[in-house]
C-alpha cells in the first residue's frame, strides 16, 4: 500500500435534478467515489436509485435537462466545466461507455465495421486499411465468432450477445482509461451474461482498465467489483470493499439485496420481490431515512433524522443501527 | 373511460396556448355561422341587381358586399361555412365509422385477414383516390348531398382504420382481452366492451383531423362545381365563384376564402393538440 | 434485394389490373352514355355509332377489348373528341402535368426536409416555433384558395408575375403554379423530417454514438439523417397522389393546358375512354413512384431488404 494510483474518476457530492414543470426532481442527492486503473467499482440499487445517472450525467448522456452541480473530475480535471466539444474529445477516447441494450445501440443502417472504424478514425487512432486492420483485431479481442465477415454485417443480423461484445469492442477501440458499463448484462441470456462479465474481466486487467459496473443485480457486480457501492433514492447508502459488504453488510437494504440472490440461489422458484414495498418516488422521498418505510428495523429516529454516511472500519454505512458484523 | 379522456383532456390542453385558441376560433365560426340568420335582414339567395358588386361597407349592412346578383356575400359566406361545417362533420363521422370497424375487424381477427385487410388500405392509400371520388361525384345526379357525403367519406377513413388497427393489435395480447375470451366472452362483446373503449382517445383526436379533411375534398369538389349545386353554396362553390371575379370584386373571393383557411386551420390546430395528448403512440 | 424488387413489381401489376377493372365497371355503372346529349341524332345512327365504338357488345367483353388494348399500350378512341386517340389528347396534356407535378414535388422536398431538419436541431427555439406556424399555415391553405390569392396578389394587385397561364412553362408564368402545388406538400415533408429527426434524436442509438464522443454534425450526417428520412419516404408514394390531385385544382385555376381538365371533362361527358386513360396513366405514375420509394426504403434501413 505504499503508492496509491490516482483515481481515474472522481466524484465528489455530486448533484443531479431534472427541472420540469412540477418543479426540481433530485435523482442524485450527493454521491462521492473513485475509481482507480485497474479497479472495478460496482454500483447496486433498484431502477431509480440513482445509480446511472450519477455516472451518467458528468459526461452529459442523460436526459438534456439534468442539472448537474458537485465536483466530476476525470485524471484530476473537472468535467463540469466542459462544454459539448471538450466532452467529445473525452467520450470515446478517454472514457467508454456500454449501455444496456446491445439490440438498440447500434446506428441499424451501418455496418459493424464501419462503426468501429469510425470511432478509432475520429478519435485520430488510425486511418483507411490499418483502421480496418485495428477493428478486426478489435472483433477478435471480444472473441466475436468469425470477425472478417462481421465486419461487413449489419447489426440486425447479429445476435445480442454478439452486439454487446460489438459495443464493448466499440468502447475500448481507442484505449480509454474508465470504462463505464451501464447494466451491460441486463438484456441477455444468462449464459452470455457470464462470457460477457469475464470478457470485462478480462479486458480490465491486461489494459489496467478502470471499470464502472452499474447495476440493479449483486449477483453480477459480485463477479467483477473490487468496491461496492449501494445506493437507495439517490444516496450512497454503504460502501466497502467487496469482500466485506458482501460477507457482512452492514445496511439493512444492503442485506435485503443480498438475501435476494441467496434466496435465488437456493431455489430458482422461490418468489422473486424480496424486499417489501416499493423504492420511494423521488418526489415524495420519506422524512429521515429514505428507507425506513421497508426497513424492519426502522425505529423512531430513523423516520425523523437522515443518517449520515459514516466510516467503520474499511467501509462507510448510512443507518442509525447498522447490522454489525 | 370517457371520463378519464375528459380528464386527460382538461388537465393537458390548456398548457397548449395555441390549442386553446383554435378552440376559441372554431367555437366563433361555428357560432357565427349559426347565429348568422338571426343579425343580419339579408337572405342568402335574395338577388337584388340594383346592389350587384357593391364593396364591403355599412351601406344597407352588407358587411361583406355583395355578389354578382346584388346577393349579400355575408349572408351567403354564413350559408356555406353552415353547408361546409355540416357536410364535413357528418362525412367524417361515417368515415371514422368504417375506419373504426375496418381496423377493429384487421386487428382483432389478425393473421392473414389483418394483412389482407391493412394490404387493400395500402394500396388505396397509394392510388389518386380523389380520381374515384370524382367519377362517383359525376356518376349520379349532380349535387345531391347523399353522393357526395358518401363519395367523400370514402376517402377519409384510411388513417382511422391504420390507427385503430395498431391499437386493436396491441390490445388483443393483453392480459384482460385474452382473459375475456377465455372466459367465453362473446367476440362482439369483448369489441364492444373492452375494444372500443380503450381505442376511443387516439379515434377522438383524428376524427377531429378527419373533419377538415372532409372539408377540404367537399370544398375541392364543389371549387371543380362536382359539389353542392345552386342555389346551395358551401364555402368551395363561392370560393369558385369569387376566383372568376377577383379581379373586380376581391371580396367575393377573400370572405370565403378566409373563412375556409380559420375553419380548416382551427379544426387541424385542434386536432394535433387532442393528437398530443389522447394517442398514446405520440405522448411523450 | 431483387427478389423483393422483384415481388413488388408483381404487386403493382396485379394492383393496376384491379385499379383499371374497378374503374371500368364503376364508371359503365353510371346512367347514361357518351351520346346523350347528341339529342339531334336519329336512333339508327346513334345505334351504328355504338357500334362502330363496339358499346353494343355484352359488358364483359367490352372490358376484355379494353385490356387486351391496354397490354398493346393502346388506350382507345375518345368518344367525344372526334377522330381523336385518347393518347394523342393525354400525350400533349401529360407533359405539361408532369413537368407541373415534378417541380413542385422537387421544390416541396428540396425546400421542407431542410426546413423541417433545421426545426428539429433548433427544437423549441426561434426558428422552430416559427416553421409550425408556417406548416400549419401551408396545410390549411388548400391550392384553391392559395391559388387564386397568390394569383390576386402577385398577379393583378402587385403586377409582378402573369395571374394566369402557361406559356410553355417559361419561369414567370410558372412560379405562381408551381408554389401553390407545392405549398402543402413541403408543409407536409417539414414535418415529416421534423418528428422524423426528432425521434431519432431520441433514440439509443444516438446516445450510443454521442457516447462515442463523435459530436453533434458527424452524429447527425451519418448516424441520424437516413433514419429520419424514412417517415418521409414511405410518405412519396402518397405524396405523388396529392400533388397529382392539386395538379387539378391548379391546373383549373391558372388555366394550364395540362391532362387534369380531362377527367372532370372525361366524367361529366361519359367519355369512358378518356376517364379511363387518365385512370390508368395517372395510376402507373402513382404505383412507379410507390415502388421507388418502397425501394428507397429498403436502401435506407438494411432490416428491409432480406423480407
Amino acid at each position: 500500500m505504499s503508492s496509491i494510483p490516482a483515481p481515474v474518476l472522481e466524484l465528489r457530492d455530486l448533484v443531479v435534478q431534472f427541472v420540469s414543470r412540477e418543479g426540481p426532481l433530485v435523482a442524485v442527492a450527493g454521491v462521492t467515489l473513485a475509481v482507480r486503473p485497474g479497479e472495478c467499482v460496482g454500483i447496486v440499487g433498484e431502477s431509480g436509485a440513482g445509480k446511472s445517472q450519477a455516472l451518467l450525467a458528468p459526461f452529459r448522456l442523460a436526459a438534456s435537462a439534468a442539472q448537474v452541480g458537485g465536483i466530476a473530475q476525470l485524471h484530476g480535471e473537472g468535467l463540469l466545466a466542459l462544454d459539448e466539444h471538450a466532452l467529445d474529445r473525452v467520450r470515446g477516447a478517454q472514457v467508454g461507455f456500454v449501455f444496456q441494450d446491445p439490440m438498440s445501440s447500434l446506428t441499424p443502417h451501418r455496418t459493424i465495421g464501419d462503426q468501429i472504424i469510425e470511432v478509432l478514425e475520429h478519435h485520430g487512432r488510425a486511418r483507411g486499411q490499418a483502421a480496418r486492420e485495428r477493428a478486426l483485431a478489435l472483433l477478435h479481442k471480444v472473441r466475436i465468432d468469425d470477425p472478417a465477415r462481421r465486419l461487413d454485417q449489419y447489426p440486425h443480423e447479429l445476435s445480442g450477445g454478439q452486439r454487446q461484445r460489438v459495443l464493448i469492442a466499440i468502447a475500448v477501440a481507442c484505449d480509454p482509461a474508465l470504462l463505464i458499463a451501464d447494466e451491460p448484462t441486463t438484456a441477455l441470456d444468462v449464459t452470455v451474461q457470464a462470457e460477457v462479465l469475464a470478457l470485462l474481466a478480462e479486458l480490465r486487467v491486461e489494459r489496467r482498465l478502470a471499470v464502472v459496473l452499474v447495476s440493479h443485480d449483486f449477483g453480477v457486480v459480485s463477479r467483477l467489483a473490487d468496491r461496492i457501492f449501494v445506493m437507495y433514492a439517490g444516496r450512497v447508502v454503504e460502501e466497502g470493499p467487496a469482500s466485506v459488504v458482501l460477507a457482512a453488510p452492514g445496511h439493512p437494504y444492503t442485506a435485503a439485496l443480498l438475501a435476494c440472490i441467496a434466496r435465488m440461489d437456493d431455489a430458482l422458484d422461490a418468489p422473486l420481490p424480496p424486499i417489501p414495498g416499493q423504492p420511494p418516488e423521488p418526489r415524495a422521498l420519506p422524512t429521515g431515512c429514505a428507507f425506513h418505510p421497508r426497513c424492519p428495523r426502522a425505529v423512531v429516529r430513523c423516520r425523523s433524522e437522515s443518517p449520515a454516511l459514516v466510516a467503520d472500519g474499511p467501509r462507510a454505512v448510512a443507518c442509525h443501527f447498522p447490522l454489525s458484523p | 373511460m370517457a371520463g378519464s379522456i375528459l380528464a386527460s383532456v382538461g388537465a393537458e390542453l390548456p398548457r397548449h396556448r395555441a390549442v386553446l385558441a383554435a378552440a376559441l376560433l372554431l367555437a366563433a365560426l361555428c357560432l357565427m355561422a349559426l347565429a348568422a340568420p338571426a343579425f343580419t335582414q339579408h337572405a342568402p339567395d335574395s338577388i337584388n341587381l340594383a346592389q350587384a358588386g357593391s364593396p364591403p361597407g355599412l351601406d344597407d349592412a352588407h358587411w361583406w358586399g355583395t355578389d354578382r346578383l346584388g346577393r349579400d356575400v355575408f349572408a351567403r359566406t354564413m350559408q356555406g361555412l353552415r353547408v361546409s361545417l355540416l357536410i364535413g362533420f357528418v362525412a367524417a363521422l361515417v368515415s371514422v365509422a368504417i375506419g373504426v370497424a375496418w381496423g377493429v375487424l384487421a386487428g382483432y381477427s389478425g393473421g392473414r385477414i389483418d394483412a389482407a385487410m391493412m394490404r387493400i388500405v395500402d394500396i388505396l392509400y397509394a392510388l389518386p383516390f380523389v380520381f374515384f371520388v370524382i367519377i362517383l361525384a359525376t356518376l349520379f345526379e349532380r349535387g345531391d348531398v347523399l353522393v357526395l357525403l358518401a363519395a367523400i367519406a370514402s376517402v377519409g377513413w384510411l388513417t382511422t382504420a391504420r390507427i385503430v388497427r395498431g391499437q386493436t393489435l396491441a390490445l388483443r395480447r393483453r392480459e384482460f382481452i385474452e382473459a375475456a375470451r377465455a372466459m367465453g366472452v362473446p367476440t362482439g362483446q369483448i369489441l364492444w366492451r373492452h375494444v372500443l373503449p380503450n381505442v376511443a382517445g387516439p379515434v377522438i383526436a383524428y376524427a377531429t383531423l378527419t373533419v377538415p379533411q372532409m372539408i377540404l375534398y367537399e370544398s375541392f369538389l364543389s371549387f371543380l362545381g362536382l359539389g353542392v349545386q345552386e342555389p346551395l353554396a358551401s364555402l368551395g362553390s363561392l370560393i369558385s365563384e369569387g376566383a372568376r371575379d377577383m379581379e373586380t370584386a376581391p371580396w367575393l373571393l377573400l370572405a370565403p376564402a378566409g373563412c375556409l383557411t380559420a375553419l380548416t386551420l382551427s379544426l387541424n390546430v385542434l386536432g394535433d393538440g387532442l393528437r398530443d395528448v389522447l394517442d398514446p403512440r405520440t405522448r411523450p | 434485394m431483387m427478389r423483393y424488387a422483384l415481388a413488388r413489381i408483381i404487386g403493382l401489376i396485379a394492383t393496376l389490373l384491379l385499379l383499371v377493372t374497378a374503374a371500368f365497371f364503376v364508371i359503365r355503372l353510371a346512367p347514361g352514355g357518351p351520346f346523350d346529349e347528341e339529342r339531334t341524332i336519329l336512333p339508327q345512327v346513334r345505334a351504328n355509332l355504338e357500334a362502330a365504338y363496339g358499346l353494343d357488345a355484352p359488358l364483359t367483353i367490352q372490358y376484355a377489348r379494353y385490356v387486351s388494348g391496354l397490354l398493346r399500350g393502346d388506350l382507345g378512341p375518345s368518344f367525344k373528341h372526334k377522330d381523336v386517340r385518347v393518347s394523342e389528347l393525354l400525350g400533349a396534356g401529360l407533359p405539361v402535368s408532369a413537368s407541373l407535378g415534378a417541380a413542385a414535388l422537387a421544390l416541396a422536398l428540396l425546400c421542407g426536409v431542410p426546413l423541417g431538419f433545421c426545426a428539429a436541431l433548433q427544437r423549441a427555439r426561434v426558428l422552430d416555433h416559427a416553421a409550425s406556424v408556417l406548416i400549419a399555415l401551408m396545410i390549411a391553405l388548400p391550392a384553391f384558395v392559395l391559388g387564386p390569392v397568390l394569383s390576386l396578389v402577385f398577379g393583378l394587385w402587385l403586377r409582378w408575375l402573369p395571374a394566369a397561364g402557361w406559356n410553355d412553362g417559361s419561369l414567370g408564368y410558372a412560379v405562381l403554379p408551381v408554389l401553390t402545388l407545392a405549398a402543402p406538400a413541403l408543409a407536409y415533408s417539414a414535418r415529416l423530417a421534423r418528428t422524423g429527426l426528432l425521434e431519432v434524436l431520441g433514440s439509443d442509438y444516438i446516445r450510443a454514438a454521442r457516447a462515442r464522443g463523435l459530436g453533434l454534425r458527424r452524429i447527425v450526417v451519418a448516424h441520424a439523417l437516413r433514419p429520419a428520412l424514412l417517415p418521409l419516404v414511405s410518405w412519396l408514394g402518397p405524396a405523388v397522389a396529392f400533388v397529382l390531385t392539386g395538379s387539378l385544382i391548379v391546373e383549373t385555376v391558372f388555366g394550364i393546358p395540362g391532362a387534369g381538365r380531362f377527367l372532370v371533362e372525361g366524367a361529366l361527358n361519359r367519355d369512358y375512354t378518356l376517364v379511363m386513360g387518365m385512370i390508368v396513366v395517372y395510376g402507373v405514375i402513382t404505383l412507379l413512384c410507390n415502388l421507388a420509394a418502397d425501394l428507397a426504403y429498403g436502401w435506407l434501413d438494411p432490416r428491409v431488404r432480406r423480407r
